[in-house]
Order: structure tokens, then sequence, then C-alpha cells
């Protein structure tokens, strides 16, 4: 049986993670940040968690965010790689992200991965300016590893008022 | 304007009547008469026409039902949202797949795609998408073979050779078996012995289509998959082991049926992805004629995946739901299969691509998007309850110090539910509590950056009712009204219309500045939405509940217009120019939508 759960890595399972509804666990959110904690079938007792934090400042100060990638549990401790992959979007009136630190701007849009080997966790955090009207945007951040031949993935996301 | 009237009417009739009981009628009669027209003009709404009536009722049925589905299957298709402008190969890949499954073959532009990725150099070499090498070449080459043949090029199908050959050579292991380069350099932990013998099976697939001889290296390979298979007594190992036998020419043992189990898995009262794995290579054994599966045991199977209706929410797992419907003959009992072509068409890129998907977890305002579409839910409706149930629970669990932690629109949202589970909240000491921490958060005075977060608050401590005192309100309240009055809409550097409505809207609902936010008015009603402008959604929303609430006759078969161009498949986009559904976009004109509809009535000053 142990094996067998071990083959749902090479075939894939990007699973999407988020609120469960009725019964499951609801993300847990504070200000502008999101915490989403998958369990990861073909490891038993290990979860994947992915983070995300926006900071809670005016649209016109620097903004700062924070993303994490984490492999919890012993079987195995660490994954073989880590990674958490970030996108931070700002809708509005000729809303543009500039002035970044950590991941690149195209637009209204910022995008970044980091990647660690031989690790339980991959954070990341920068900053951002935003020029133009913003009025709502959202963040969103992948994390997923490969362990013991497993890969699977589980996405955290924020929906915001500016 | 009508009050002139009523005096002149009345001072002329003084002069001409002399008869002070005849005067008093004709006065009642005038007044009644004036009255009337007076609620003609002002307060009532042009009637929606037919067709627009029926197009917002679909919207608001097609929402609640995928919200009853959600609370119902926990499927979480409502609370599902495609990533604007992403675009995933995975998602792809298995949206094609799935469809391939139903019939449905890959666009023309999607082949081209594909075809174009493949005579890349870096296909097979890169590590950064979910798929690498020997895995991306696989499942690429699954969905173009769902593509029209004669639209694939020689060339497609050279590069193709040209890429299997290659990984053939470059991933080859002298034990008997292929990996990919990504997973080199963990091959001897623990673990990645069935990741070689996934990757074998794939190559072995793929070499056989490019003609490939598998004599020099045949027995190495057999030997390797002889020693992987030897205590696996799982479908999934024994079907893709007996296929990666037969692609070597060699007949594997008949025992090896014998060895499988899977009772187990079939009598599960619900199967998890890995479970369907399993099930997916038996059902496929069964197709095969390598076992046979008992009646009971088909129906059970059965039983199980009906209710497996996740779509776009984990459209891989929706492709092995559909295979094992194919594998038993039975994808006419897939009931969703309109609904998942639908949901295709509604997403998918002019090139074929598919988006990311991702979902909400907003801790209350995903819950209020349910709660708003559930309101024109029949009473008692299964689903409606349900959530109410989750909700008296999962509420108790907030404390007010967290939640003031919150964005303010959270903070709204909870209100929103408090009052949905308990229609008397307001009159509880929570409420006072809440109301206090909220008038602690209220700014000093409003300004570019928090202006909506303010309205939020405001919007809070209406739905509250709480009797606010002007004081207790941002010093220049009064000020951004009259500046809003008299047309001075730059209240800040960076204000917006939408901004500003929000503002105004919040202190219509608190019942205060009833006089002065009628002169905002005019403002208001000169708002053109723009649906190709960027938050016209929003827009939209704010304005037609404040000319609403002041009692002013809006164009509501306009407005409906509106909606019906932003409306796309399971909810609201932003603008016109967007692809995809937006998760306030959906919360806001779903419930201006019930508004129009009479489903949900607004609170007028």
């Amino acid at each position: 049986m142990g094996a067998k759960k071990k083959i749902a890595s090479t075939l894939g399972g990007l699973a999407m993670a988020g609120a469960m509804i009725l019964g499951g666990t609801a993300g847990t959110a504070s200000a502008y940040s999101d915490s989403v904690t998958d369990p990861i079938s073909s490891l038993p007792g290990n979860e994947i968690q992915s983070n995300i934090w926006m900071s809670n400042t005016y649209f016109y100060q620097t903004q700062r965010y924070q993303v994490s990638a984490k492999f919890l549990g012993y079987n195995p401790p660490n994954a073989d790689w880590i990674k958490t992959a970030w996108t931070i979007k700002a809708n509005g009136l000729g809303v543009s992200i500039g002035g970044v630190s950590g991941g690149s701007a195209s637009g209204n849009t910022l995008s970044g991965t980091w990647t660690n080997y031989n690790n339980w966790i991959s954070d990341y955090s920068g900053s951002y300016n935003i020029s133009g009207v913003p009025i709502s945007g959202s963040g969103n951040n992948t994390a997923s590893f490969l362990a013991r031949g497993v890969k699977q993935g589980a996405t955290a996301s924020i929906f915001r008022f500016y | 304007m009508l009050k002139w009237a009523f005096t002149s009417i009345y001072s002329s009739s003084l002069t001409m009547m002399r008869n002070k009981r005849r005067i008093t009628y004709l006065i009642i009669i005038i007044a009644t008469v004036a009255l009337f027209s007076y609620q003609s003009l002002f307060n009532q709404s042009v009637a929606l026409s037919k067709n627009n009536k029926e197009a917002l009722g679909e919207q608001l049925a097609g929402i609640r039902e995928a919200v009853k589905s959600d609370l119902t299957k926990n499927t979480q298709i409502f609370l599902t949202y495609p990533v604007e402008d992403s675009k995933d190969e995975f998602t792809t890949l298995y949206t094609y797949l799935s469809l391939g499954l139903l019939d449905k073959n890959p666009p023309k532009n999607v082949c081209k795609q594909f075809s174009y990725e493949l005579s890349k150099e870096e296909f097979i070499q890169t590590k950064e998408s979910f798929y690498t090498g020997i895995e991306r070449l696989y499942y690429s080459m699954k969905l173009i073979e769902l593509c029209n043949q004669e639209e694939i090029t020689e060339r497609t199908i050279k590069d193709a050779e040209v890429s299997t050959k290659k990984l053939y050579h470059s991933t080859y292991y002298k034990e008997g078996y292929f990996l990919s380069d990504e997973f080199k350099e963990f091959k001897d932990k623990e673990g990645y012995e069935e990741v070689k013998f996934f990757q074998t099976h794939m190559m072995l697939k793929l070499g056989k289509k490019a003609n490939i001889d598998f004599s020099p290296t045949k027995e190495t390979i057999a030997e390797w998959l002889n020693y992987f298979i030897k205590d696996r007594k799982d479908p999934l190992f024994i079907r893709h082991y007996i296929e990666s036998m037969n692609l070597l020419n060699i007949d594997p043992s008949p025992s090896i049926i014998d060895k499988l189990s899977y009772d187990s898995i079939i009598q599960k009262d619900y199967y998890e992805f890995n479970d369907l794995l399993t099930i997916e290579s038996l059902t496929n054994m069964h197709m095969k004629k390598w076992v046979t599966l008992s009646p009971e045991e088909l129906l059970s199977i059965l039983q199980k995946i009906t209710g497996s209706h996740s779509q776009f929410a984990n459209i891989q797992q929706q492709y092995y739901v559909l295979s094992i419907y194919s594998h038993l003959d039975q994808l006419d009992k897939y009931l969703q299969k309109d609904k998942l072509i639908d949901q295709y068409k509604r997403y998918v890129y002019p090139d074929g691509m598919m988006p990311l998907f991702s979902q909400t977890s907003n801790p209350y305002s995903t819950y209020y998007s349910m709660v708003v579409a559930l309101k024109s839910a029949e009473e008692g409706d299964v689903s409606a309850i349900q959530l109410q149930k989750y909700l008296s629970g999962f509420l108790k669990r907030t404390n007010v110090e967290d939640l003031m932690d919150l964005d303010a629109f959270e903070i709204l949202s909870y209100i929103h539910l408090k009052e949905y589970v308990d229609d008397s909240f307001q009159h509880t000491k929570e409420a006072e509590i809440v109301a206090e921490a909220i008038k602690d958060e209220l700014p000093s005075r409003v300004n570019a950056g928090n202006i909506i977060k303010t309205s939020y608050l405001i919007d809070s401590l209406a739905l509250l009712e709480e009797d606010l005192n002007e004081d207790e309100l941002p010093e220049n309240t009064s000020e951004i009204i009259k500046n809003l009055s008299q047309g001075k809409t730059k209240l800040f550097d960076n204000s917006s219309d939408f901004s500003n409505l929000l503002f105004v809207n919040s202190l219509a609902a608190t019942g205060k500045f009833s006089k002065e936010l009628k002169e905002v008015v005019p403002y208001a009603a000169k708002i053109k939405i723009d649906l190709s402008s960027q938050v016209p959604a929003y827009e939209l929303y704010q304005k037609t509940l404040f000319l609403k609430r002041m009692g002013i006759e809006t164009d509501d078969n306009k407005i409906a217009d509106q909606l019906i161009k932003l409306h796309n498949g399971l909810g609201y986009k932003l603008n016109e120019e967007q692809s995809f559904k937006s998760f306030y976009a959906t919360i806001f004109l779903n419930r201006l939508n019930h508004i129009l509809l009479g489903e949900e009535i607004h609170h007028d000053q």
C-alpha cells in the first residue's frame, strides 16, 4: 500500500488546494495573508503548505510581500527540492507595478519563483511599488516539491482591496 | 419642482373656486395625482424586458446551482477562478485528454502550438515546466495524437521522432530503466523506483511509435521490470508492467494476474486521487479482458465516481474519472459532459491554451459570495440550510481582535454572515463589541489610501444598525460630500469614481446626510460605465445602488444589458476585456442581479 501511494508522484498531481467547504479546513488567513496545507497521500504524515502575505500599507507606499513553501513532516523530513512560485496582481486605473525587489514585473503583474534543494522550506520576501489607482488585487503562491519521487503542489490565494 | 407645481395649482384653484369643500376635494385629487406621478417618475424603474428578465434569471440560477453543488458535493467549482492572463501547460494537457474521451478533438491552434513547442530543442530539456523530459514528450504526444491527423505535418512527426530518439539515448541507464534528467540526482534515493518504472513505460511507448529498435537493451529492460514488479500487487503497477513487456514483445507470465489485489480499494467509501489511479488501471485491464470484474464490483465503482465532478477545479482528477467511464464503456452515464464543454469554451484562450486555476480561501467573503448566490434559493433549500449550519459553528471560532486585523471587506462579509445565521445579530452583545471595535478603526480623516477601507467600515456599522453620530465619522466626511455635490470629484490625487461612489454609498447606508447626499446624485448619474475600462463591474454596482438608494429611476434594461455582457459562465468579469470571472465582481454583480429581479430589496434613503 505504501508503495502504491508513491505512484501518484510520477503520474503528476498539481492538485489545487483551497478552502474546503463544509467540514473541511478553511485557510487560516489574517490581514492580507493566506495559508493552505494539503496532505500528501503518497507520503503519509507529510503535508505541503503554501503561504502568502501582503503588507497592509497604503497603495502609494512601498508594498511588501512574503511567500513560502513548506514541506511538513518527517517522512522524509526534507524534500529533494521545494519551490515557491508567486504572482501578485493589482487592478484599477492605469495600474502598473515597478520598483520590484524579488521577482519581475510586467504591467500590473509581479511574479517570481524560488527553489531550495534538500530542504523543507523555500521562502522569499520582496517589495514593489504601485503606480496608478489600484482598487483590488490578488496574490497567488504555489508551493510544490519533489520528494521520494512524489511531485505535488498547493496554491494559496488572496483577493484584496487596496 | 413638484412642490412648486403643487403650490401653483393650489393658488390658482383658490381664485377660481369659492366653495371650500370643492376646493378640498380638488386638492386631495391633485395631491394624489401628484404623488402617483412622483412615484412613477422617481421611485419605479422601467420594468425589465422579458428577455432581460430571463437572461438575468438564468445567470442567478447558474451561479446558485454551482454553489449548491459545491456545498453538497464539495466540487469547489464556484470557488475556482482562472488566473487572468495565465497559460498553463499542465491544465491544457489534461483538458484535451479529458475532452478527447468525450469525442472532442483539440482545436487546430492548440495542435499547432504544441507542434511548435515540440520543434524547439529545449522542449525536452527544460526543468521549469511541471512535466519535463520523458513525461513532457509523452503527454504532449498524447494530445497531438488526438489532433486531426491530416493537420499534423511531416515536420511534427519528424520532430517527435528526433526528440524520442534523443531521450531514448540520454535517459537510459545500464540497469535497464529510463529516467528524465530532472530526477537524475535523486535516482538512488528511496521512492524513485516507481518514477523509473513509469518513465520506462512511457519511453517504451514513445519508442515504439518512433520505430526504435529495442533489441539491444530489451533483455536488460525486461530484467529490471521483473525485479521491480516482484512484490507488487496493485493493478496500477501490474497493468503498466504487462503493457511494457508487450511493448518489448515479451510475454509476461500469466501468473502475474493472480497477484492482483484490489478488493479493499473498490470497497472504499470515497476514492482519493491515488485510488482513482488504481481503479483506472483495473478497469483498463477489465476492458482488455485481462481481468473480469463482477457486476457488483462494477456497480460499486460507478457509484463512487458518479459524484466526482471536480471539472476544472481538478481537471487531472476529472480525466481519470472520465477514463474509468470510458474503460467501462459507460461514458453516456457521465452527465456533466455539456457542462464541462461549456466551461471549456469559456476558459480557453484563442490559441487553445488553458489558464491556471486558483481557488479563493478568503476567510469570510468566500462564504459571503455563497450566501449572495443562495439568496434566491427556495425556502428550505438543503444546501442553504447546510451552509447556515456550517457557518454557525465556523463563525463561533472568530474573535473580535482577529477580525479587526482583516481586510475591511472581510469584516463586512463577517457581519453579513452573522446576520445570515442569526437575523437578530445586530441586537446582541457581540454586535455591540464589533461595532465599538470598528469605530475605533475609523480614521480621523479620509484620504486617498484609506477611502476604500473607511467605506467598508462605515458600511459594516450601517449593517449593524449603529446609530452613528456625525462626529464619529471622519472629520472631512461633510467636506467630501460637498465637494462631490459641487462636481469636485478629484478628492485626492488618485481619486476614482469607484472609491467616490463607494464612500457615498456607505454613508447612504447609515441613513445620515440624507439631504446632502441627494446633492451628489447629479454627479453619480453622470458617471458613464465603460465596459472596456478597467473596473466597470465595481462602478456599475456602486452607481446603481447609490441611485436606487436615493430613489432615482435607473435604466434597468441598460444595466441588465451590461450585466449580460460582463457575465461569463459561472460569474462576472471585472471588465469586458477580461477573459474570466472575477471574485469581487461576481459578488457585486450577482447582488445587483438580485436587486434588479426584486430578489433583494435595497433600502431607500
